[in-house]
């Protein structure tokens, strides 16, 4: 299957969802979004880190430094009560708009 | 923790994430598998991620400020000039706004100034601020919406020795305490010197405790006399203080203590004595109008009671009082000193125009270049708007220390009170920045930006209208300057139709003294005849109009009507043109001036006329001794009659060197009348004192007038400099050709000979409109008089001349095969 870059707009709450089940550092959230998709979404550190910098600097998650699996140190990111609301948000809102958009594209 | 504070926060500790977000960059690729694809460069990959703390329109800002540092760094000459003329602009017109905040605009330093009141006798035939005091009681007594009412009655006392006068304020005693001031030294007035058998005691100002007294600590509580009657003195004003409409008090006294001061005063008693300025509180302001609903049933009380005594029609009206100077009253004064200072800031940011113009001349290829490898024009504008801001920011930065300093000597200039100081305010900061930001973006980036459209035509039309509007602005502030001085100038010179050397006004003050008419007549024979005894006296005369004072007494067609004994003409040398003067008190006849009779009965013999119920005897001379500054002169004269005596006033024309000086004359004027305490001035000092304002005037015009030349000068010599550089090739070529020196300056002043001209005909209407408006304060002198106008052109050509000398040297004395080979 080839790959693909994530739609625009969704990338926070990807990153989001995969931090509801517990805090992770840059590459793993890159890494569980890619095989999370089957291998069909691929997100790169352009993009990756101004959207981590924007969830940080929104509060939605914080970020402290700790030690990796193979022994480098990273940082890892944890998921805050402000982030958990605004996921949520954000999903209600996806939900919505895709559904629309599935309605136009199957009665069209 | 809100958002904001997070991004601060990032702003703060910014060496500190930008050095983790590289490590956890660093950690990321270095985890990366060798299949995955590596994009971009990791630099620019984590400024992107840092652009999301929000600060990259900071970071460009602080580019293009640095930018623009080094090059303002680089052409001193242009930024050292162009701050120095927006401080001039900025300074000059801050510091006006700053005289017009303290003294309109902000609160009075005094407690509660915004519930302060001051109370008006209206009805449809006039206004007065004038009470008697005992309506002033009424009023304080019925008037429930009025809290504290405060009344001040003026008078001239002598305090300390006989020879020290001073103004005094009369005051109710909770003046002070009601106004919430403090006293420097021992106590103010408070509700016990009001009882009716208080001691009579005086407070003193700073300025009179220092000049009387020394400041001396131990001279409270100690006995003063006032008008030669004991006083304590209990207590010193500081200078800081700010009262109401006392500003150059130098003691109070308690109002109910008029009597101990003026003996035989019926000032408390008396309904027809119109003196007391009447004063109060209201709950709040917008209960003014509540207030004085309230009051017209009380005043038509009191007119059922003292009908010969309040107008026909007669209401009060409240006013705020809160301010130095309320603003309704001063807007014009204010409009005319905007309109002065505009001028000078029109001036200043034409000038910062031309400079930034002549410089953009050489930074064509400096946007050519900028452009072609690879700058926006958004960008190169982002940059230009900056550069001009921080011009701006500079600028006005420098005219915050103009201003205050400006303002400040202003406000001491026109003897404003301690207590009043410009203060650097909120509204101070917004206006210079607000001028700060006009004159460099408007006049500034405008300039500038027209370098980057390349059409030198355009370019050269801005130039022109820009040295044309230059040259007005200059040309119609050094007119009025001139016009000013002009006026001031021709007082002291133009014949005022009388003669006031070695001659001298004694003032006995008899109406605070509640001198009746009988008693006055009585005091003046007798005092008439000692003068006249006197050595070294050579006349002596009374006038119901005193000569330089502020009283004057006018019929429907403004004609100056003086009550004066035969003496009067012969003590202030009017001549008598034709016929007779009257006798002493003969009635039913009456003189009148020159200009009246030529006025009223043009190519007739006014003698025989009628005038004013009076039969004419006699024409004498034109003598301005009242409106100094009236060109029309109408005057008429009666025979002084005994209803005039208390008001009138003596002149006495004494001789040279024979010792009759002011301190003997008052002793013979108090003779035996002891509780007098006459004041003998000369009446050349009262002319200065009627000079001191106008001349202020002229020097404010002059100051203003010299800045906007400076200014023009610097615009006019910087453009022609640079017009010489352009067109050095030019020249050279012309010279190479067989000019001579004289065609290369045609060829050069040509360009500016017609916004020179236009301008200084725009700079001349404009003052002569000017001129008009301020008739009053010319003396006489017409708003298109020839030597203001040439004189301000001449000064400008000349100053001009000097300024542009250099350039034009420069121009003669081109190498032609130099400049030729330059290229």
């Amino acid at each position: 299957m080839p790959e693909s870059g994530v739609p625009p707009g969704t990338l926070v709450m990807l990153v989001l969802r995969v931090l509801q089940s517990g805090p992770l550092h840059g590459y793993a959230i890159a890494q569980r979004i890619h095989t999370l998709s089957s291998d069909v979404l691929q997100v790169e550190e352009g993009s990756l880190y101004p959207a981590l910098q924007r969830i940080l600097v929104k509060g939605w998650a914080r970020a402290e430094w700790g030690v990796s699996e193979t022994n480098r140190r990273v940082r890892f990111y944890r998921l805050t009560p402000a982030g958990r609301a605004r996921l949520a948000t954000e999903m209600g809102e996806y939900e919505r708009v895709n559904a629309a958009i599935r309605t136009v594209l199957r009665t069209a | 923790m809100g958002e904001l504070w997070r991004r601060l926060w990032y702003l703060l500790n910014r060496a500190r994430f930008e050095r983790e977000l590289r490590e956890e960059m660093d950690a990321h690729r270095a985890m990366k598998r060798e299949t995955e694809p590596r994009f971009g460069n990791s630099l620019r990959l984590r400024e992107e991620a840092a652009d999301e703390w929000g600060w990259a329109w900071l970071d460009r800002l602080t580019q293009d400020l640095r930018f623009a540092c080094r090059l303002l760094w680089r052409a001193p000459a242009f930024t050292l000039t162009a701050i120095s003329v927006l401080a001039l602009g900025v300074g000059v017109n801050l510091a006006a706004f700053q005289v017009i905040d303290s003294v309109a605009l902000s609160w009075l330093p005094v407690r509660s100034p915004e519930t302060l009141v001051r109370l008006y006798r209206r009805s449809p035939q006039g206004t007065s601020t004038a009470f008697s005091f005992p309506a002033f009681a009424f009023y304080r007594q019925n008037a429930s919406s009025l809290k504290s009412a405060i009344a001040l009655v003026g008078g001239g006392v002598t305090f300390g020795d006989e020879n020290r006068r001073g103004d005094a304020e009369f005051v109710t005693a909770n003046y002070f305490s009601d106004l919430g001031a403090t006293p420097l030294a021992g106590r103010l007035l408070d509700s016990r010197d009001e009882a009716a058998d208080a001691d009579a005691v005086i407070v003193l100002s700073e300025r009179a405790w220092a000049s009387t007294l020394g400041g001396e600590r131990a001279a409270i509580g100690r006995p003063l006399r006032v008008n030669g009657r004991p006083f304590t003195l209990v207590g010193v004003v500081p200078r800081s203080f700010v009262g109401l409409e006392d500003r150059t008090a130098d003691a109070w006294i308690p109002l109910v203590q008029h009597r101990a001061a003026f003996p035989g005063s019926t000032l408390l008693e008396d309904w027809r004595s119109d003196a007391v300025r009447f004063f109060a509180r209201v709950h709040d302001l917008t209960a003014a109008g509540a207030a004085q609903e309230e009051l017209r049933p009380i005043v038509n009380r009191l007119r059922s009671m003292r009908p010969e005594h309040v107008w026909k029609d007669e209401w009060l009206a409240l006013r705020p009082a809160g301010h130095y100077v309320t603003f309704d009253e001063a807007a014009p004064g204010f409009a005319l000193i905007g309109c002065l200072v505009g001028l000078v800031l029109i001036a200043a940011c034409v000038n910062l125009g031309l400079l930034v113009l002549a410089r953009t001349l050489g930074r064509d290829r400096e946007f050519a270049v900028r452009l072609s490898v690879g700058a926006t024009r958004g960008r190169i504008i982002r940059q230009l708007l900056t550069e001009h801001l921080l011009l701006g920011v500079m600028g006005a930065s420098a005219g915050c220390f103009v201003a205050i300093e400006a303002a400040r000597a202003a406000l001491t200039l026109t003897g404003a009170p301690g207590g009043l100081t410009p203060h650097f305010n909120l509204r101070a900061v917004a206006v210079a920045a607000l001028l700060a930001v006009v004159s460099s973006v408007l006049f500034g980036f405008a300039p500038a930006y027209q370098a980057l459209r390349p059409a030198v035509s355009r370019r050269l039309r801005l130039r022109s209208i820009l040295v044309g509007i230059q040259v007005a602005a200059a040309s119609t502030l050094l007119i009025v300057a001139g016009l000013l001085v002009r006026g001031v100038t021709r007082v002291v010179r133009v014949p005022l139709g009388f003669d006031y050397h070695r001659t001298l006004l004694a003032d006995p003050d008899l109406t605070s003294h509640g001198t009746t008419e009988a008693a006055a007549q009585a005091y003046w024979s007798d005092v008439e005849t000692r003068i006249r005894a006197q050595p070294g006296v050579r006349n002596a005369a009374l006038t119901s109009l005193p000569p330089f004072g502020n009283r004057v007494w006018v019929n429907r067609e403004h004609t100056i009507i003086y009550h004066v004994t035969p003496a009067y003409f012969d003590t202030l040398r009017i001549a008598l043109v034709r016929g007779r003067i009257f006798n002493d008190g003969e009635a039913g006849v009456t003189l009148v001036s020159e200009a009246l009779a030529r006025r009223r009965w043009p190519g007739e013999d006014a003698i025989g006329k009628e005038y004013e119920g009076a039969t004419i005897i006699g024409v004498v001379g034109n003598a301005r001794t009242v409106r100094i500054s009236d060109g029309l002169a109408t005057e008429c004269y009666r025979a002084m009659t005994p209803r005039q005596m208390s008001e009138a006033v003596m002149v006495i024309r004494t001789e040279e060197s024979r010792g009759a000086t002011a301190a003997t004359l008052q002793a013979v004027m108090r003779g035996n009348h002891r509780h007098l305490t006459p004041s003998v001035v000369p009446l050349q000092d009262a002319f200065e004192d009627k000079l001191a304002a106008p001349r202020r005037f002229a020097l404010v015009a002059s100051t203003l007038g010299i800045c906007a030349l400076l200014l023009a000068v610097i615009g006019l010599g910087g453009m022609v400099a640079f017009t010489v550089m352009q067109r050095t090739r030019e020249i050279g070529v012309r010279m190479a050709l067989g000019a001579r020196p004289s065609h290369v300056v045609r060829a050069i002043a040509r360009q500016f000979t017609t916004p020179l001209a236009i301008g200084a005909a725009a700079g001349s209407l404009l003052a002569a409109s000017a001129g008009a408006i301020l008739s009053r304060e010319l003396f006489g002198v017409s708003n298109l008089d020839p030597l203001a106008h040439g004189g301000a052109f001449l000064l400008f050509a000349v100053v001009a001349a000097l300024a542009t000398l250099p350039s034009v040297r420069r121009a003669i004395h081109l190498d032609p095969v130099q400049t030729l080979r330059h290229e």
